[in-house]
């Protein structure tokens, strides 16, 4: 029996009682090769390290918490700073909460007071686009775009115009070049701010490269996000990217926009920043925005309790330094191009497997029930809840999920080992992901 | 040293253990010149004579067994006698072969490719991939009232369309000039140099018998664009490529030429087919 109200009632998870590294061991002795950092793009540096182990011992032998209303410290300053130090000029405050969620919802808020400090109240509106996910709590719900995560609460949720996402597997027509199809998909940005009238709008998010969990990791392609930043220069529109799960070098660069060469107005990061070992988001904001604020109210209208807790600053800046230290985002880098290239050799024939993508170690792998037409499996047949199950049984943690193509049917599964995971360990990785799937498409048959 | 004496050995060995293909190859030197008919296939001291395939294991005529990994030189995407295809043919046998009118079959096997390919709303069938692109040519010679071809180094379009070391004397007189593949400035600029006179621009959009070179995206866009401007034929060969995705490397690129010739894998090589295809005006 378990006091906990679990995710599935009927169900309690195995108990995980350690880890190290990329292997996870429950509490029945069973170890798993974890290919998603923790379960969710978290674990960046893999599981344990003695240098965050040893910063958080240290700080919590000097203090682990302050309310930001008295009292700053000194991790979180210099947590700030580094962050600013790794971000294109222009980013250079940072706002702090404990995950993900917390800081979209600062970053929603953050863009409706700049507004307001500028003097145009009316710029209220966000668009944001279909099959994304910002986060679990009310704001951050209203302008994901993944209609069953919504359904439920559609009454407690503010209304966000949502437009088409940059989806090349199925978007891109075979006479257009991805340049093309990029324009067109941005293109749509341009009719929903003029549909609700430029001066109603106050920003647009979207992820640089789409989230796992909704779109399998549909890579902005080239232009996109450019002509994306242009039109909302044309028109005022703040520019949100939320880097929670792409972010902090998981591409390969240390905010995946960079590869875009385009600069947010706003980016938040989660997840990978804090590495798992602590619960930790942060928003970044650009110049214009803080200086709007000192220029007007001189206050940050939001806040959290835990908003630069000094323990979990403390522990994430140890593991962005141990990012730096060890070369990471390189490694990301080509270990990304080394796990896409064995995926290719093992899945990319596989008749069931439709498109491999991504980038860095951020990758999806769409699954079709035929390559030809790319029509999708019977979403009765929940196949990514039965690979997920099997690839457990078979030793290996991947992110399977479902509805990738309009919330309801599509299945995809989500890679994203720690930006230190051994080429041996990838190659384990795709042998064991080989063997899950065939045994879950056997169960099918 | 040593690696030349263990070669010799080796070479040795293959003719002591081949005698009956040996054998034939000296007779058939006796009625085809070199004893071979596709030079591609030949080799020193002689090459295997093959008496049987079935899925992708080959038997010689001494009995050896070999995987097939030649494939037909990217041909073969099915294998030797894949049930599906062989119960075909012997359906078209069966009916009659050469029936001096349009076949039941054509129109539809026409209608598949068009819909698959962008750049294909009709086609003319004919036998081969050099078939195809000397059709393709012609075509737009004639259509643009112009002569000259602009081809890549080191491509093939087939045995009177070879252009590896500077070209062939087998190659068919046409006017071609040639530019280095995936160099967009010089591929402009010859573009540009012969603009008043180029008919088309012929090229594989991944240099196959070169290595397999892709082209970048941005080369084949150039010259969809400079075709455009200059008013030449943009022809993709893609006899082999067309194995590449749903609608060959044109879908995968987004780039869609006005001409497209196709062989090899769209007929399996169950029997020859090829196609000129073009999009209308
Ligand atoms: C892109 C993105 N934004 C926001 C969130 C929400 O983060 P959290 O679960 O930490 O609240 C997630 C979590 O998956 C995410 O991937
Ligand atoms: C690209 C290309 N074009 C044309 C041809 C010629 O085709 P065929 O041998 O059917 O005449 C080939 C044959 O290898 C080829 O590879």
């Amino acid at each position: 029996m378990s006091a906990i109200l679990h995710r599935k009632t009927d169900t309690v998870p195995p108990a995980v009682a350690q880890a190290d590294g990329l292997w996870v061991t429950d509490s029945d002795g069973r170890r798993y090769l974890d290919a998603v950092s923790g379960g969710a793009a978290v674990s960046a540096i893999g599981h344990r390290d003695e240098r965050v182990r040893d910063a958080i011992l240290r700080q919590f032998d000097a203090v682990s918490y302050a309310h930001g209303s008295f009292f700053t410290s000194e991790p979180a300053e210099e947590l700030a700073a580094y962050l600013v130090g790794k971000a294109p000029a222009g980013l250079s405050k940072v706002v702090f909460c404990s995950g993900g969620s917390e800081a979209v919802e600062t970053a929603l808020k953050l863009a409706r007071q700049y507004w307001v400090e500028r003097g145009e109240p009316g710029r209220g509106k966000i668009i944001a686009r279909r099959q994304s996910y910002h986060g679990a709590t009310l704001g951050a719900l209203s302008v994901g775009g993944n209609l069953p995560r919504r359904a439920l609460y559609e009454p407690l949720l503010f209304e966000a115009e949502l437009i088409a996402p940059c989806y090349a597997y199925r978007e891109r027509r075979e006479d257009e070049t991805e340049r093309d199809y990029g324009l067109r998909a941005a293109a749509e940005l341009e009719d929903a701010i003029l549909r609700l009238g430029p001066e109603t709008v106050a920003a647009f998010i979207a992820e640089p490269v789409v989230v796992g969990a909704t779109l399998g990791c549909a890579p902005a392609v080239d232009g996109y996000l450019s002509e994306v930043r242009a039109i909302c220069d044309r028109y005022g529109v703040l520019l949100i990217l939320d880097e929670i799960m792409c972010g902090s070098g998981r591409t390969g660069y240390r905010f995946a926009f960079e590869e875009d060469g385009v600069v947010p107005d706003i980016v938040t990061v989660a997840k990978g920043l804090g590495g798992g070992f602590v619960p930790m988001g942060a928003t970044l904001v650009h110049d214009r925005i803080a200086d709007a604020i000192a220029a007007g109210s001189g206050a940050l209208a939001h806040g959290f309790t835990y908003m630069g807790h000094a323990l979990a600053c403390a522990a994430a800046l140890a593991v962005q330094r141990a990012v730096d230290e060890d070369g990471l985002v390189a490694a990301a880098a080509a270990s990304g191009t080394a796990l896409r290239r064995m995926l290719e050799a093992s899945l990319g024939q596989h008749r069931h497997v439709g498109d491999i993508r991504g980038r860095g170690l951020f990758i999806g792998i769409e699954l079709v029930a035929d390559r030809e037409t790319k029509a999708p499996f019977d979403p009765a047949a929940k196949l990514h809840a039965v690979v997920k199950a099997s690839a457990m049984e078979n030793g290996l943690m991947i992110y399977p999920s479902g509805g990738t193509i309009d919330g309801r049917a599509g299945d995809h599964i989500l890679l994203a080992p720690a930006l230190n995971a051994r080429e041996d360990e990838l190659a384990e990785i795709v042998a064991r992901l080989g063997r899950s799937l065939d045994a879950a498409l056997e169960t099918l048959k | 040293m040593k690696a030349a004496g263990r070669l010799d050995d080796l070479r040795e060995a293959y003719v002591r253990n081949h005698p009956e293909s040996c054998a034939r190859h000296e007779r058939a030197q006796a009625w085809m010149p070199g004893g071979n008919t596709r030079s591609v296939l030949h080799f020193d001291p002689f090459p295997l004579v093959i008496a049987s395939g079935r899925a992708d294991m080959l038997t010689d005529v001494d009995g050896y067994e070999y995987i097939d990994c030649a494939g037909e030189f990217s041909a073969g995407l099915y294998g030797h006698s894949d049930p599906v295809i062989v119960a075909a043919l012997h359906e078209v046998l069966d009916n009659g072969l050469v029936l001096s009118g349009p076949n039941t079959a054509e129109s539809e096997l026409a209608e598949l490719l068009c819909r698959r390919f962008p750049s294909l709303e009709r086609l003319r069938f004919c036998n081969s991939g050099t078939e195809a692109n000397l059709f393709a040519l012609l075509t737009a010679i004639d259509a643009t009232g112009r002569k000259r071809v602009l081809v890549f180094e080191d491509a093939y379009h087939g045995g009177v369309l070879t252009f590896a070391g500077g070209g062939s004397p087998m190659n068919v007189p046409f006017d071609f000039v040639t530019a280095s593949f995936n160099d967009i400035e010089s591929a402009r600029a010859s573009v540009k140099r012969h603009e008043d006179d180029l008919a088309a621009i012929l090229v594989e959009p991944l240099l196959g018998a070169a290595g397999n070179i892709p082209a970048e995206a941005a080369f084949l866009a150039m010259l969809r664009e400079e075709a455009t401007r200059c008013g030449a034929v943009l022809i993709f060969d893609e006899v082999k490529t067309s194995r590449l995705g749903r609608a060959g490397l044109q879908g995968h690129y987004g780039i869609v030429p006005d001409m497209t010739t196709l062989g090899k894998n769209i007929s399996a090589r169950a029997c020859p087919l090829a196609h000129s295809a073009a999009r209308g005006p």
